[in-house]
């Protein structure tokens, strides 16, 4: 009885080994296959980025704000508005662009408001800029190129 | 990067030298224990000792920063007196011996773990390389604020003083962790946040492994490092530089020290410190850390009141009392150092939370009883757990189910349940409590469950895994022998 039962044991032992095995294959090849799906969206990201140079989103917004940054800086500003208009029939969406703007200006605060004395705006296009300078009521003060312009807001302290 | 590298590696020894002055403990698993703990209470403490220079400097200047590495020498040499005059005798974990046909199986397991840990780094330096400035949460907030964190010039209030950016109310670890890299390495290497991801990813699965094989052997250990290393979100999550999976790593360095406190009657207090501390650390990660760290206490105290049986004389009586005041001190104790820091602040720098916008008894009470809130939120955990971000391959149900089937062929069963219930009681309960928070939620509960349920899955995933693997073994009782 005690022998039937340790062999009944065995193979079960056995049968549940064999099964983890085979679990563990299946977790293993779902791994490589999100590897190889993190590769091509990598891949692409890359190919992406050659018309930029080589820079992903942020370097690009690292280098259309480094001018911008570095007069900021000198003119010990440390605090600014924001506004994008990254296309005239939307309304204006500062999000994601914004996060891009602050990581790149840091030390300097940006706000995603135009109540402040010196304000940036943000066009992703030259349709943009034109639309973006035609409706605001702030001033221009330089255009920094890239889709970047300084304003000045007059009225707020 | 090797600047970055060095520094987070002197982080590390400083960690190491305190945890090892704190648990006398010897023998390769003595010493895989305090390699697990080193980074965090490395991390933990710099941070701290970091945030509290800035705090008197306004700012990580110079001064602050010369200030901040004498506390940490401080700190190390106390750390390594302790040690040389410590009359406790040091203890040694030493396992069951396996044999034969046994041990074959050992072999082929620790393979397994280590395909399986190869691969895992693999998918973690291509997510590192999709997103090497880190997720959204990580460019918005915590890199964000490491970057002025870099500039002392600006002073340490100037980015809280108006709410620029979401959660700028949540603690400092991780951008000051960042900070201090990048001071150590001398420029602002992108190398710095992906390392933390890494070490904190490790860290996890190593003290995984490390407390599964202390309580329950080889093959739990081993399991529980499969588990870990075939979650996707883990890895990915790691590399995208989110709090959540340091967050995650001081849950579980949290409860697997009172785990292991309470198997262990000579490392007792000491276990109950550190766990006190990481429970800390965790609220200065980030705000979840809070509410978890009220339910651990909660949790442990309880569990310590009604452990054992019933005394039957007024000396008994006595000595549990005794021994319930020490256990509060430790755990307090431990505790305190990381909680003055997210006292400090909250009171000096960080504005109201985000979470308290435009709450009022009534709308609170209109969301309560609000029923397809509950269905909202069922429905996110549940997409989480089948297909997150809208793929399979990041299911953390696949994981779940190897997870459950092995613990059920390695005898995990009721009985164990009633002896080890503090974990699992500590994870339901914070599950929860993050539940009920996403239930009175201010924002729209479609767009803030789609946007955090996968992190928060991340930060219990871990200690969950902990909790149901020490749910194994035929015997209540830990596989390791404890020497002194």
């Amino acid at each position: 009885m005690n022998a039937e039962n340790s062999v009944s044991k065995y193979r079960l032992m056995t049968l549940a080994t064999g099964l983890l095995i085979l679990a563990w294959i299946a977790l293993e090849a779902m791994g490589w296959m999100r590897v190889a799906e993190t590769r091509n969206v990598v891949l692409q990201q890359l190919e992406d980025q050659k018309q930029f140079g080589g820079l992903d989103e942020v370097g690009q917004y690292t280098v259309r704000l480094k001018e911008l940054k570095a007069d900021l800086l000198k003119a010990d500003i440390h605090r600014v508005g924001y506004f994008n208009y990254k296309d005239p029939d939307q309304p204006i969406d500062s999000s994601e662009t914004w996060v891009l703007t602050q990581y790149a200006l840091a030390p300097i605060v940006v706000h995603a408001s135009k109540d402040h004395p010196v304000v940036i705006g943000d066009f992703l296009s030259p349709r943009a800029e034109l639309e973006g300078i035609s409706r605001t009521k702030l001033t221009p003060v330089r255009n920094y190129g890239r889709g970047v312009i300084v304003f000045r807001n007059q009225e707020a302290k | 990067m090797i600047s970055a590298v060095i520094a987070i590696i002197l982080i590390s020894l400083a960690g190491y030298f305190v945890v090892a002055s704190l648990l006398p403990v010897k023998g390769v698993t003595g010493l895989l224990l305090c390699g697990s703990l080193a980074p965090l209470v490395g991390i933990g403490l710099s941070s701290i000792t970091a945030f509290f220079s800035a705090l008197v400097f306004d700012g990580l200047s110079l001064e602050a920063l010369v200030v901040d590495f004498l506390m940490l020498c401080a700190i190390i040499l106390i750390a390594i007196w302790h040690t040389m005059n410590n009359k406790t005798e040091s203890v040694e974990f030493t396992q069951q011996e396996s044999a034969g046909q046994e041990q074959l199986l050992l072999y082929g397991l620790i393979g397994l773990v280590v395909l399986s840990l190869l691969r895992s780094l693999v998918e973690f330096y291509f997510h590192a390389m999709e997103n090497p400035h880190g997720w959204w949460d990580a460019k918005m907030i915590w890199n964000s604020r490491a970057r002025f964190l870099f500039h002392p010039e600006v002073g340490l209030s100037h980015p809280f003083t108006v709410d620029p950016f979401g959660h700028a109310d949540y603690p400092l670890l991780i951008p000051l962790t960042v900070t201090q890299l990048w001071n150590l390495a001398g420029d602002k290497t992108l190398a710095a946040p992906q390392i933390i991801g890494v070490v904190f990813y490790l860290s996890s699965i190593a003290m995984l492994f490390t407390t599964l094989l202390i309580l329950r052997g080889w093959t739990v250990a081993c399991f529980g490092v499969i588990v870990l290393s075939q979650t996707g979100m883990l890895a990915q999550q790691s590399a995208w530089q989110l709090a959540d999976v340091p967050l995650a790593a001081f849950y579980l360095a949290s409860v697997s020290c009172l785990v292991i406190s309470k198997e262990f009657a000579p490392l007792k207090l000491r276990m109950i410190l550190l766990g006190g501390f990481f429970a800390g650390c965790a609220a200065w990660t980030k705000n979840e850390g809070i509410v978890f760290a009220g339910i651990v206490f909660t949790s442990f105290l309880t569990q310590f009141m009604f452990a054992g049986k019933k005394e039957n004389t007024d000396e008994q009586s006595q000595n549990r009392l005794a021994s319930l005041k020490e256990a509060i001190a430790a755990i307090m104790a431990g505790a305190s150092f990381p909680f003055v820091a997210v006292l400090l602040f909250k009171l000096t720098l960080a504005p109201q939370s985000d979470l308290a916008d435009d709450q009022s008894l009534a709308t609170i009470t209109a969301k309560i009883t609000d029923l397809s809130r509950y269905q909202t939120v069922l429905q996110g955990a549940w997409l989480t757990m089948v297909y997150p971000q809208g793929s399979m391959l990041r299911a953390l149900l696949w994981p779940g189910l190897f997870m459950v089937a092995v613990s059920i062929c390695l005898g995990a069963g009721p009985k164990n349940l009633m002896r080890n219930w503090m974990p699992v009681c500590i994870m339901l309960l914070t599950s929860l409590a993050y539940f009920a928070v996403y239930i009175i939620s201010p924002r729209d509960l479609g767009w803030h469950v789609g946007t955090s349920i996968s992190r928060l899955a991340i930060q219990l995933w871990p200690t969950w895994v902990f909790s149901v693997l020490i749910l194994t073994g035929c015997e209540s009782r830990p596989a390791t022998e404890f020497k002194e």
